[in-house]
């Protein structure tokens, strides 16, 4: 019956990485958003980095400038921005126009769907950390060593994601129009409360204990770490890791549910 | 291959309290093509989302080409071009010939998509991005995605709601050749001259349930097939009504047409009340008629 029809003989493969390098091709045509997920922390960065009052704070805890230390929060702010931006914020609109829901109709698992989301958010953090620090670097020439540049951008991509399957998961369970208020509001307070505007050593003890929970400071930690030649601190990434599977394992488990938009 | 394309046994599905499907049973061969007709609310769209996996019955169940929606899915056994409301139901940024490789690349034995551009029509849209098409464009690319994976039953929602009418005529064009190449295909309209015209099969769908299942020309003789029409300025419709055979009285400036089972019965019923009446004809409901007739039934109860 559908014998004289061409078919694209080929052999079946994972689809991740199709649907990956998809995702990245639709992400690539649209840099425009890059630039008001690096407004902020370039321009915080550039007004503030000169700023003599939390001198001693990146001095006694961490044994650094403050404009390296502060460099390290901005790239993980605009890792952390990036992330969100590029998964929940677009993933909610494609859901409420129906193309999320005609992918379901594919043979794409849930688990390649959720993942590779996940992955492309990741990748836009690492421009934008790229980004900022090719900018924070230009103005406060921090004279760091290759190698540490090279670690706190990995360290900044690698980090951003849990971001990025919280910002799936936001995307997969909120509305278009909910969706953009709840990521802002949940990245800024997981930044703040990570420490990555004001350190942690302004805050009161207890603050810096919940602080301790959120991935936004393990991230931060991580990059600081870096940058104050401090060993590495595998905790860290554990909690790191904790968000990220915990989350995208959400995002698939939401994506596969009922689909309850047809009622008619 | 299994001789049935599709098999819903005593098929529930509630929303709360609310039953949007109320117990259906359907049967569909492959090469069928089948119009699921009915008015909004009837349970259109919740059946064709428990074909297409996408919502779990309450209770019963779903049998796609011998298995499960979700597993004739993923084998790339099923396509389908849904709803999309006011949104394009595609992804903003995509170029239409990059998102039908992309889609085409997901299936284990998709069609060219080259094939698949050139039988939507698409073949120099190819290089535009998804976000700049026009309404008639944009349906042609979601038809585009559901024919990629050469699937074996094609699912449509109200495919031609908002296309202009050389647009509905080039859709159902392109979906007759898919048909005739054996396919089966089930869609969902309640545009009736849309399922006189594209189906051969017509399931009429009202609260739930199933209330005819046949060729159009036998639904349209089951139920009121036949108006009668005539003048009489005295008459009061009560009477009329009950007139036997007699289904549903229309009153307009003295003329009335009556809906029957059997005009023989309703025209006798009608000389014997001895009410007089003038210009007397009976004719043929349309199968809109028929439609409202089969639809309307249990409030009318």
């Amino acid at each position: 019956m559908t014998a004289t029809i061409a078919h694209a003989a080929r052999p079946h493969r994972p689809l991740l990485p199709r649907f990956l390098a998809f995702e990245l091709r639709r992400l690539a045509r649209r840099p425009s958003f890059l630039i008001w997920t690096l407004a902020f922390p370039v321009v915080f960065y550039l007004v503030s980095y000169s700023n003599p009052t939390n001198e001693a704070h990146a001095r006694s805890s961490y044994g650094t400038t403050w404009p390296i230390f502060f460099m390290v929060s901005m790239c993980a702010w605009a890792a952390v921005s990036a992330a969100f931006n590029a998964s929940g914020g677009r993933l909610a609109a494609e859901r409420t126009n129906g193309w999320t829901r005609q992918l379901k109709l594919t043979p794409l698992p849930s688990s390649a769907y959720t993942t590779g989301k996940v992955l492309a958010g990741a990748s836009l953090a690492l421009v934008a950390a790229l980004v900022l620090a090719l900018i924070a670097g230009a103005a406060a020439r921090p004279g760091l060593s290759a190698g540490t540049w090279v670690a706190v951008i990995l360290a900044c991509w690698l980090g951003s994601l849990p971001f990025a399957a919280i910002g799936i998961f936001i995307g997969l369970v909120a509305s278009s129009s909910t969706a953009q208020p709840i990521m802002i509001a949940v990245m800024l307070v997981l930044n703040v409360l990570g420490g990555l505007l004001v350190p942690l050593q302004a805050f009161p003890a207890w603050l810096r204990d919940v602080a301790k929970v959120l991935p936004t400071n393990r991230l931060g930690n991580l990059g600081w770490n870096v940058v104050a030649h401090r060993p590495f601190n595998p905790v860290d990434v554990a909690v790191l890791a904790a968000y990220a599977v915990a989350f995208t394992a959400l995002a698939a488990w939401r994506y596969r549910a009922d689909d309850r938009r047809p009622i008619g | 291959m299994p001789t049935e394309v599709l098999a819903l046994h005593d098929v529930h599905r509630s929303y709360g309290a609310v039953e949007a499907v109320a117990g259906i049973d359907l049967h569909v061969a492959p090469g069928e093509t089948l119009a699921l007709l009915g008015p909004n609310g009837a349970g259109k769209s919740t059946t064709l989302g428990m074909i297409l996996g996408l919502l779990s019955p309450s209770s019963g169940q779903v049998t796609v080409l011998g298995r499960s929606p979700h597993q004739a899915v993923a084998d790339g056994l099923v396509g389908a071009l849904l709803q999309s409301g006011t949104g394009t139901g595609l992804p903003p940024g995509a170029r239409v010939g990059e998102l039908v490789r992309f889609m085409a690349s997901l299936y284990p034995k998709p069609l060219a998509p080259a094939t698949v551009l050139e039988r939507a029509g698409l073949t120099s849209l190819a290089g535009r991005r998804v976000d700049g098409l026009s309404g008639g464009e944009l349906q042609r690319v979601r038809f585009a995605l559901a024919i990629c994976a050469d699937p074996e039953l094609l699912i449509f929602d109200e495919p031609t709601v908002g296309l202009d009418v050389p647009s509905q005529r080039g859709f159902w064009q392109t979906v007759g050749a898919f048909a005739a190449e054996g396919r089966a295909i089930i869609f969902a309209t309640h545009y009736l001259a849309e399922a006189e015209e594209a189906a051969r099969r017509v399931v009429v769908l009202s609260k739930g349930h199933i209330v005819a299942d046949g060729p159009v020309s036998d639904i349209r003789r089951t139920v009121t097939t036949k108006q009668v029409r005539f003048r009489a300025p005295q008459a009061d419709p009560q009477v009329l009504q009950d007139l036997p055979a007699v289904q549903r009285v229309q009153a307009a400036d003295g003329a009335f047409t009556l809906d029957t089972t059997d005009a023989d019965a309703t025209v006798r019923g009608l000389y014997q009340s001895s009410i007089p009446f003038s210009d007397l004809e009976v004719a043929s409901a349309a199968l809109e008629e028929a439609f409202l007739a089969l639809t309307t039934e249990d409030s009318a109860r």
